[in-house]
């Protein structure tokens, strides 16, 4: 069976065939003998032709493959190429200028008021997480747009916190 | 004696552990957050004590004693962090009749106040570092501190502790805000706003001496241990003995160190924690009135077992341990593996973990608080384990901490396993050459993510052998299914066929 490979911005064609004893797997023109095997439910023993043996544990989201080999981890898209209409670029496009929590916490205390000039560096917020306090800063110069959050609250990652419009 | 544990986590484990070596029955106390949290597994009892926030739960010295006595515990072990050093909680228990695993209440508020331990410490004639005696009343106290002595300064909370609720500050336009955020915390981490200041000693060490007394007046010194890499005031790396440490310093060391503890008619475990400068001149910094986190490196090197030792001084028993009879052997090394992405400037990086597999082998202790399949809360201090190795010298622990950091292995949340990989491989650490400002200048080196050198195609073939598997994979109709997605399925199987 035929797909494209997605890493690292490259796109590699590959193909895999099962065989008696482990599958042979073609990447962009070089074919390869390779066994897998389940070790449980999320590590899998990959042997190589050369006899090399990895442990690695396996991640699926979607088409994106988490591949970590202990000290480091790739990620792989494999897609099925019969199936791809125009996939990419449809992530959720961030709106410029909102800052979101970069992990769950409390909102101690906000500085920000809306329509506020701001300069950047400015302290807007305080976010506590896991006992520490950090301090939000306004990563460019600008206006405050509208502030998401107040005191107290608690917040998930990746919820919006504040927008800015920088200033032109 | 029944121990009800009044903490959480790999500390509240590791605690359990020695109430069940000694035959001890053991009460685990939990929050909402916490229900299925790996200590609560371990005890043989388990009591609610509240809400998630640890200010509604694990800091509730009411609730916590009202479990105590429901459960008919007659002690309670504090662990650290939370009400390890809380003079008003080691009260209650004994206004309970309950006894607290620790010293008295008394020294815990001698040593528990920065500013009055300074005082203490420099009438005793201990060496401390320059700084403020008392706490400041206001910010320009602080002002006029940092313009007499010259910047830079450490701001401390006065009650702090543990690397939490203080700050360097370098320039005088981020004096406010660094004396605001420490006040901030003070008041929140340790319910008392009280801060002082003191000179920032450049380029130290962080040394820190184990001691452990009796309740009949005898004292020892258990050795010292390096605590140099810190990152944002936190230790990172401890070890033992320090590499920079020989027995004549040793032993200078450890005087001062039962000098300070008598002087507060200390008994249990506790640390006096020194700084160093390259001369080797120490000066007191604070006594933690507790057991510390890097216990186990002594523990390793010392063949003492600091938790059962602290028990049994709670029973009112004498010390065994005489200081000629105490040798050091061989050297240990702790690592503290962290919920935290060292990719991403260390963020909190609490969730699921998917898949744990943990280090053994010879000369590999992990004190650990988490499982697979567990959720690491948002709500606590993201400690998972405590990764500790012995070996017979310094470089084959080191070898031995980089061989168990490739084995232990986390899915689902970052850790900092990768942090220490780089470092246990860095040769200024192998050296032992470093100060507490290491890490920071060292940071870009140690958080780079490293090349897959040569597994990529390794990696792809086998997520393309995963997904060509799953492609071929029917899924069977569940009866929870609609009939329509079924009806789909039998449709889509059909062209199969």
């Amino acid at each position: 069976m035929k797909f494209i490979a997605r890493h690292a911005g490259e796109e590699i064609p590959v193909e895999v065939e099962r065989l008696a004893d482990g599958y042979r797997v073609r990447i962009g023109d070089r074919w390869m003998h390779v066994d897998l095997v389940d070790a449980g439910r999320f590590l899998r023993s990959v042997r190589l032709e050369d006899g090399t043996q990895l442990a690695l544990i396996h991640h699926r989201t979607g088409t994106t493959h988490e591949i970590s080999l202990g000290d480091t981890t790739i990620h792989v898209d494999i897609v099925d190429p019969l199936s791809i209409k125009g996939r990419r670029g449809t992530e959720d496009m961030v709106a410029v200028g909102t800052l979101k929590a970069l992990m769950p916490g409390r909102i101690v205390r906000v500085m920000a008021t809306k329509g506020e000039s701001v300069r950047k560096g400015a302290g807007l917020l305080v976010l506590e997480a896991m006992k520490m306090e950090n301090e939000i800063q306004a990563p460019v110069d600008g206006v405050v747009d509208e502030v998401f959050v107040q005191a107290g609250q608690t917040v998930d990652n990746g919820a919006d916190l504040v927008r800015i419009a920088p200033s032109t | 004696m029944k121990v009800l544990i009044a903490n959480r986590g790999e500390i509240a484990v590791r605690v359990i552990r020695a109430c069940r070596e000694l035959g001890y029955p053991t009460v685990a106390v939990y929050s909402e957050a916490d229900r299925a949290a790996l200590h609560v597994l371990y005890a043989d009892q388990a009591m609610p004590i509240g809400p998630a926030p640890s200010r509604e739960s694990y800091l509730r010295i009411d609730r916590i004693v009202d479990a105590a006595k429901k459960a008919g515990a007659d002690a309670i072990h504090p662990g650290y962090g939370f009400l390890a050093e809380n003079a008003a909680f080691a009260r209650a228990c004994r206004d309970a009749g309950i006894t607290f695993v620790g010293p008295s209440p008394e020294s815990i508020e001698a040593m528990g106040s920065k500013t009055e331990s300074r005082q203490r410490m420099k009438a005793a004639g201990v060496p401390v570092v320059p700084g403020l005696t008392e706490p400041v009343k206001s910010f320009d106290e602080i002002a006029a501190f940092a313009r007499s002595a010259g910047l830079p300064i450490m701001i401390k909370a006065s009650a702090g502790g543990g690397g939490k609720g203080l700050r360097f500050v370098e320039r005088e336009q981020d004096l406010r805000s660094a004396f605001e955020r420490v006040t901030s915390e003070a008041q929140s981490f340790f319910g008392d706003g009280a801060v002082y200041a003191e000179k920032f000693v450049p380029t130290p060490r962080h040394i820190e001496v184990q001691v452990l007394g009796d309740q009949h007046g005898n004292l020892v010194y258990v050795g010292e241990r390096e605590c140099t890499l810190q990152r944002r005031h936190q230790k990172v790396v401890e070890e033992c003995p320090s590499p920079v440490v020989g027995a004549e310093l040793r032993q200078k060391l450890g005087a001062m160190a039962v000098q300070a503890a008598k002087a507060v008619n200390y008994f249990s475990t506790g640390t006096i924690e020194c700084l160093m400068g390259p001369d080797q001149q120490f000066y007191f910094l604070e006594m933690n009135t507790r057991l510390q986190v890097e216990h186990p490196v002594t523990e390793m090197v010392w063949s003492v077992d600091l938790v059962k030792e602290q028990l049994r001084v709670a029973r009112g028993e004498k010390l065994t341990l005489r200081q000629e009879d105490l040798e050091p052997s061989g050297h240990a090394i702790e690592c503290r593996i962290y919920a935290e992405d060292p990719a991403r400037n260390f963020a909190p990086s609490p969730g699921l973990v998917r898949y744990l597999n943990l280090p053994e082998g010879p000369g590999v202790r992990n004190d650990n608080g988490v499982y697979s399949g567990y959720t690491v809360p948002v709500f606590y201090d993201p400690m998972l384990s405590k990764l500790i190795c012995h070996a017979a010298s310094r470089s084959e622990a080191i070898t031995r901490m980089r061989r168990a950091l490739l084995e232990y292995r986390v899915e689902g949340i970052s850790t900092t396993i990768p942090f220490f990989s780089a470092l246990m491989s860095h040769p200024d650490f192998a050296a032992a050459k470093f100060d507490t400002g290491f890490i920071d200048r060292h940071l870009r080196e140690l958080t780079q993510e490293r090349g897959a050198n040569g597994h990529v195609d390794a990696a792809i073939a086998a997520a393309a052998i995963l997904a060509f598997e799953e492609s071929q994979q029917v899924r069977l109709p569940q009866s929870s299914d609609s009939t329509w997605k079924n009806a789909g399925r039998l449709d889509a199987l059909k062209d199969r066929l």
